[in-house]
Formats: structure tokens, sequence, C-alpha cells
């Protein structure tokens, strides 16, 4: 038995392990995007191989068109502000673990709310200075309602809140629908639309360009609730009933309180998202104003970590895939929906690293 | 290379089973560091280490539930390397678990025959039903086989985890901190089981942290201490004080020194108490007990018995059905009071049994854990915004203070050790004047070090004139720092006992339900 194992232990020996990470730093996480964004582009490129077309040109025409120029890089950031900001609210919501899913409703809310006050209040001469600020106040308390109401039924009645916002979704879009093709419908219009809205209702520009101040508002917004999760009160609660409601109830939180309060603040933000958008851009509210900018805002939140600084380069990034995604059509006779598809492998991508980042291949030595 | 020969002295019987050299690393952890010792045939074997020295991590690698880095196994003078439990099994190996693995709709004959294909397709259940019958003759075993062992008690569902290994013929059977659970009765029949296996030839291994059950039933003991061997020495020859130098690495003082304390007026006073389990069924029947100042009472009785719904309720977060409980002059199961929140207040602290579930917030911080239901006070806040440069400030006095092995206040705290884990609990619970302390298994995995810190902290709580209750299973605990006792079954108190005026055999007879004291 002796020479047997003497031999053995001559050479050494090792193999290699799969094991978890502790913590994983921010460099690993920047590190797992990056290889991430990579590889999505990869696939990218594969597939619109396989269309035919020559990848370089198209995913050159999407860089441009959302970087290229000054203009692009405003179009770009337009884009990105309503989905900035339904990220927001759903950072807020989600970090509590009450999973709002009703954005997209909220934010159609916000816009109903500032298209009410408009065509109540657009004959009273109110000037831009105090007629903008009421607009954005009242999409917000739009919003805060629409989220109230799954708040309520949630914190009072435990009535799962994913069902209600996303029954609430429908509701309210269809509402819109309906006022758009009857009491509010521009007269003589063939299209969902309202009148015009006075130019005392624009959002200021920014730079005496098209850019406007609700972009400046989205990042004063990540701001706000960076500040509100790490350094109030109610933002220690909410990150306290999201990681473990059980130990935050026994240690005197009110977890239903918490959850409605929560609820109210997602769906402000999200009406908020609304107002900038009708207020910034459309200046009427028109019928699919919204490009599933609540639903793109929840995976932004997701991309993002649920952190206010990893919403602000999600919402841009895609943004720019948006906007890029005009100037591909141009060069190319690829379709629009690649950009979704592209999308659809980043979302992946970044889900599959961010979960391979979370171990590491180590050596272990076979001691002798 | 001598060393890796196993050494057979003449006139004694190879071990059984010989550990050479075990490495067994978790990341930067090292649980076992080149361990090595050998069992005797028909010895019972004890490895005997504090929590987290690596005596489960070492089982599972001998059953084959887990894969060693390297060394080596020998097994009956084989090597082996088994790359699961089956493979363990089918050579003679078995193991009882700390936590048991059995389906519980199932009785006790199904669970001991479930993945024995020795039976065949078809199954003679009342064939397999006599062979354990028989089994359970021979080792002692008194146990109804018919009944699901949902509804067996926890010692009874141990001996159905014990059969399944006899069952199966094993030669070697490990057994994970097999007493942790039972009351000193079913300690008595275990010891008695073993004793039969080992007339029989089997070898035991047995693992625990108990120098009395060392003391009592091994013939052997290694010793480990941070994952390594410190030694292995006969039982024959050495003293709970030796075995205990050898644990903890310096002389230890067992005994818990309390002064004598004038016993205040009662702090706590519960009356006529009933509670509810989430299914509706009776939790606490007309629970009746009071906690003087300065006084420590322990409740003894087997999880499960309403420890835990007394301890919700007293905390504020379980509706009572009925009584009342009366506390810092105030009867606190009024609407108004009777919320986590108001109760704090008026001075109750409370360390709870489970402690990453209900005490602490695993992602958070040291420092935010340390705030956890004081983030409102204003020693820890300005206006709505939290003070972290307060909050900082405490947080490092308090890592200082209870000596909290930490990177500092920034560590998330899932990272720390369990005994860790509760010093920041204890520290936040008695940051602030408290009248009661409600604690469950307060040293549940920790270190002797770690256990004997908190109890003095508890008796540092007593001088100040606070009342402790103490809920634990383990009579250890209950016997070494407790005033008086009190033990509860099946959501009854069975009676309170001056602690000098009662021996564990009582106690234990009160947890199994079998006697009902008369209340003085």
């Amino acid at each position: 038995m002796s020479t047997a194992k003497s031999t053995r232990s001559v050479i050494p020996k090792f193999h290699y392990r799969l094991e978890k990470r502790k913590e994983s730093g921010i460099f690993a996480s920047l590190l797992s995007i990056l290889v991430a964004l990579i590889c999505s582009f990869g696939i990218t490129f594969w597939v619109i191989s396989l269309i035919g077309a020559d990848a370089g040109t198209v995913l050159w025409a999407i860089v441009k068109g959302s970087f290229g120029t000054k203009n692009a890089v405003i179009d770009t950031l337009i884009k990105a502000t309503p989905i900035f900001i339904t990220g927001l609210a759903t950072v807020v919501a989600f970090r509590a673990k009450v999973w709002n899913i009703g954005q997209e409703g909220q934010l159609y809310t916000g816009a109903l709310g500032v298209t009410w006050a408009v065509l109540l209040l657009k004959d009273t001469g109110l000037p831009a200075w105090i007629f903008v600020p009421l607009l954005l106040v009242v999409s917000a308390i739009f919003g805060a309602l629409a989220g109230a109401i799954p708040g309520v039924l949630k914190s009072r009645y435990n009535v799962n809140e994913i069902i209600v916002t996303v029954m609430l979704n429908y509701i309210t879009l269809y509402l819109t629908t309906y006022l758009l093709g009857g009491i509010w419908q521009e007269a003589g219009s063939h299209y969902y639309n309202t009148i015009r809205f006075p130019e005392t209702t624009n959002l200021p520009l920014l730079f005496e360009t098209r850019l406007h101040s609700g972009f400046l508002i989205a990042l004063l917004l990540a701001a706000l609730i960076y500040y509100l999760l790490w350094h109030m009160k109610l933002g220690y609660k909410i990150r306290a009933t999201g990681s473990n409601p059980t130990a935050a109830r026994f240690k005197g939180i009110n977890i239903q309180r918490i959850s409605l309060i929560v609820m109210v603040l997602s769906g402000a933000i999200s009406g908020l998202a609304g107002g900038i958008e009708l207020l910034g851009v459309h200046h009427r509210l028109v019928y699919g104003f919204s490009v599933s900018f609540g639903f793109t805002g929840i995976l932004i939140a997701l991309l993002g970590r649920l952190h206010p600084l990893g919403v602000a380069p999600a919402a841009i990034f895609f943004g720019a895939l948006h906007n890029g995604s005009s100037a591909m059509i141009i060069h190319s006779n690829v379709p629009r929906e690649l950009i979704t598809a592209i999308m659809g492998f980043v979302i992946i991508m970044l889900l599959v690293w961010e979960e391979v980042f979370k171990y590491r291949i180590r050596r272990v030595e076979d001691v002798q | 290379m001598t060393d890796n020969v196993v050494v057979t002295p003449r006139n004694e019987a190879p071990p059984i089973l010989a550990v050479e050299h075990l490495t067994k690393t978790f990341g930067s952890l090292v649980a076992n560091d080149q361990v090595s010792f050998s069992v005797k045939q028909g010895h019972v074997h004890c490895l005997l280490g504090e929590n987290g020295a690596g005596k489960s991590t070492l089982a599972k690698c001998i059953y084959g539930a887990s894969r060693p880095d390297a060394g080596r196994i020998y097994f009956k003078g084989r090597e082996v390397a088994f790359s699961s439990p089956r493979d363990a099994i089918r050579m003679g190996i078995g193991m009882v678990h700390q936590h048991f693995v059995l389906a519980d709709p199932m009785n006790a004959v199904e669970n001991i025959i479930v993945g024995e294909e020795s039976t065949g397709a078809l199954l003679n259940l009342q064939a397999e039903k006599k062979k354990i019958q028989a089994l359970c003759e021979q080792y002692g075993i008194v146990l109804d086989l018919d009944t699901p062992v949902a509804q067996l008690s926890v010692g009874q569902q141990q001996w159905v985890e014990i059969l399944k290994a006899l069952y199966v013929s094993v030669d070697l059977l490990l057994l994970d901190e097999p007493t942790a659970v039972l009351t000193p009765q079913e300690v008595q029949s275990l010891f008695s089981i073993i004793g039969k296996m080992v007339i029989d030839g089997i070898s035991v291994i047995l693992i625990t942290h108990k120098l009395h059950e060392v003391m009592n039933i091994s013939n052997e003991v290694t010793i480990l201490r941070k994952g390594k061997v410190v030694d292995t020495v006969p039982t024959r020859g050495n003293t709970k004080a030796s075995l205990a130098r050898l644990l903890v690495g310096r002389d230890f003082d067992f005994n818990v020194h309390k002064e004598k304390i004038d016993f205040g007026p009662p702090a706590l006073e519960i009356k006529g108490l009933t509670v509810l389990r989430d299914n509706g069924s009776l939790a606490l029947q007309d629970v009746s007990l009071n906690v003087r100042q300065g006084e420590i009472l322990g409740l003894a009785g087997v999880s499960g018995n309403g420890q835990a719904e007394l301890f919700e309720t007293l905390v504020g977060v379980r509706k009572a059905e009925k009584g009342k409980i009366r506390f810092a002059g105030v009867e606190i199961l009024k609407e108004s009071t009777h919320n986590p929140e108001a109760i704090a207040s008026l001075g109750l602290a409370s360390v709870p049994q489970d402690r990453l579930r209900q005490g602490l917030i695993e992602e958070f911080t040291v420092q935010e854990n340390l705030i956890l239901g004081l983030q409102d006070s204003p020693s820890y806040s300005r206006g709505v915004s939290l003070n972290w440069k307060a909050i900082k400030s405490f947080a490092s006095q308090a890592i200082q203070q209870f000596e909290i092995k930490t990177t500092g206040p920034l560590q998330p705290v899932g990272q720390l050790s369990g005994g860790n884990l509760q010093k920041v609990i204890l520290a936040r619970e008695v940051s602030k004047p408290i009248k009661v302390m409600v604690a469950s298994s307060p040293s549940r995995g920790l270190d002797i070090g770690a256990t004997y810190y908190v109890y003095s902290r508890f008796l540092e709580l007593l001088r100040n004139g606070a009342g402790i209750l103490m809920i634990s299973e383990d009579l250890d605990e209950i016997f070494n720092i407790s005033d008086r006792i009190a033990v509860i079954y099946n959501g009854r108190i069975m009676g309170v006992f001056d602690v000098h005026e009662v021996d564990r055999e009582t106690i234990g007879l009160y947890m199994a339900g079998l006697e009902e004291h008369e209340h003085s």
C-alpha cells in the first residue's frame, strides 16, 4: 500500500471546483454587465447575418443613430426619460418586495389627470410657471390614486397586488381609448387624440435644444430616491420590509403601512412619467403615446439592480436602442422588431451572467 | 510515509474506520484541516467539538454526503471514496442526521423500508413489519409502527431513524447531535439502545458538544477545534475538566457565578393566556406565569409545545384569545398597546429563536441591524432622516463593547458567525433601558465562549433590576442559569419549580407530559 502511495504523492494533484462567492464586488458586477453586452451583441450579429444583411452596417447605424450626432444624443435622452422615471417607480416598490406591475396604467392615469386639468384650465390664462408645476403635481396625484387602489387592497385585505395592478393596466388603457374616441377627441380629427395643449403647458427646454426639462426631473428624482432609500427612516423601513418582512414585523415596523406607502409613491412617480411625456413631447393626449413605458421601466429597474444609479444608465441604453432603431430602418432592410429582440438578448444575457458571476472557479490542491 | 499506513497494534482488533489527513474547505473556510482519527470495532467514539469545529462536515465526508478535498478514508481495512450516501449505506455505514429526513404522512414501517430495493417490486409490508418488530424487541425500542411519523414524538422519530440503519444492518452508525432535542428520559433510552448495538458489534460515532454525554457513553473521544484534531484520548482516565481544557484550549470555568439578588415584584405577569396557532388549533391554554425583577425564569419544554407562540404573543406579533399580560404597569393585550413597537418602548427586549429570520436582516450591515426597531429614536435620526454619524459611532461602540468579530459597522450581517449574530441582537436589545428580556434558546449554536458571554450579559441585566424569561429546550442551559423553572407541555404549564428543589429527571417527566404538578 505504501509504495502505491509514494508514487502518487510525487505528482502534485489538484482539481477545480465551482463555488459560490460570499459577496460579489462592484467590479465583478460591472464585468458581468460588460460580458453580457458583448454576448448579446454577438448573438445580434449572428441573427442579422442570418437575415442576410451586413451586421456591421446595421449595428453601426444603430450606434450612429443613437449617439452619432448632438441631435441623436438628445433624442436618445428624450426616449430615455419616461422609462427612466417608471424604472425609478419600480425601484421604490420592488425594494419593499411589493410587486407593482401597474406602472403602465399609473402612467396613463397621470396622463389622464393632466389632460383633464388642461382641458379644464386652458382658458384661464394661467402663466407657464404656475401651470406646468401644477400639471406635474396633478399627474403625480392621479398616479398616486391609481397606486392607492392596489395598495389599500393589499395592506387591508391582503389582495395580490400583481393581479390588481395588471387588471388596472387594462382598465386605464381602455378608459383612455374610450375618452379619446369620445368626449376628448379633437373635433374633425380622424385619430384618437385631443386638441393641442396651450403653449403655457410646455415643459421648458434645455440648452436651446429639443431636450425638455423632464430629463432633469428624472435625474433629480433618482437622487431623491437614492436619498430616500439610504438616508431616510422611511427608506430604511422599506428596505427592511423587502429584505426580511418577518424580522421587520418583529421589530415593530408596520409592514402593511409600508406596502401601502410604497404603492402610492410608486404610482405617483409613474403618473409623473405620464405627465412629463405629454408636456415634454406630445403636447396632447394621443393614442399609443406610451410605447410600453411602464413595462420597459420594470425591465430597466431589474437591469439596474434596483438601484437609482443603475437605473440611469439602463434607461439611457434602452433609449439609445429605441432611437437607433429608426436609423437602422433607414440604412438597412432589417425590421424594427430586431430592436425588441436585442433588448430580449440583453436582458437574458444580463441575468445569466449575473448568476454566473456569483460563482468562481477555484483550484484545489490535493494535500498529500 | 509511515504515518500513512494504518497502524494495527498487536492484540487489538483493526479499526473499523480510519480517516487520514482529511481536508475539506468551503471557499476560504477550512472546515476540516488534515483530520486523522480511527474508530475501533465495537466502540462508541465521540467527536467532541464546539459549534463550527467541523464535526458535522467530517461526518458528512465519512457518510459520502460530501466529498473531501483531500485525504483518505479506510473502512473495514479498505480505502473507500463514496460518491453518495447510497454507497456508504451499501458498505454498512448509516447516519442519523440532526434534522430527521422522514416522510411525515407515512408510518414507521414505510419510512424504514423506503429506498430498499431488496424488497423487490412488490412490497410485503407484513413481512417487513415482522422484521422490524424483531429489531425493536432486540434493542428494546418501544414504538408504534402503524402511526404516521408526523404524530410521533421527536424522540420516537429518532428511533425510526435508528431503525432505518439497523434494518439495513450497518456496521458503523453516525449520530449527529442526537440528544439535542430529547428529554433526559429519552436520552437514557437512546444510550441503552447504543449500548445494545455495541454488544452486537456495531460501532458508533457520536457527535456532540456535551461533555457529560462523552463521559457517560464513549470509549474514546476525538476532540476537534477549528477544524483540526486536538487529540484522541480514551474516555477512561479523563474528566470533564480535562476534556473541557482540550475542547476550549484553556482552563474554563463552567459555573455561572450568580450573586444573590433579592427578587423584586413581578416585572411580567401572564394570567390565563390562551393563544391559537395559525391553523386555529390551541397553542397555549390558560398559561399563567410571572417573572420577578432580578430573576431568570427558565421555560423548559420540547420545542413545538407553544413556546414560539408565547414568544410571539409577548413581543406583540400574535393575537391572544383570552388572558392578561401585565408589563411595566400596563395591560399590554389591549388593542392600543399590543404591537411590537409599543411593547418594546415599554421596555421589553427580545432575543428570538431564529436569529436570521426573526431578529436580523441578512443583507443589512451590522450598523443597520443594530438600529432595527430603533430607527425612529431621536438618538439615531434627525427629522425624517437617519443620522448615520450617530448610528456609526453607536455601532463602533457596540462592536467594541460586545466584542463582535466583524470587519466593521458596514459588513453585511449575513457574513458573521452565529455567536456574533447573537451579540449583534443582544447589543441592540440592551442598548435602551429594559424591564424584561424574553430570550429564546439564547445559546443555540454558540460556542462556549459566546454562550458564557451571553450569560454574563443576562446577569448584568438582573443586577439592573430586569427580569428574564428564558425559553429553552436545552436542560443544561435551563439548569445552568435559571432561578425557577417552568415546564410547558402541549400549550400548558405543567409546573413551576425552584431550581434547587427539582432534578433533571423530574423536569424531563413533565416535559414528556407524564405528570402534572399541582400549582402551589
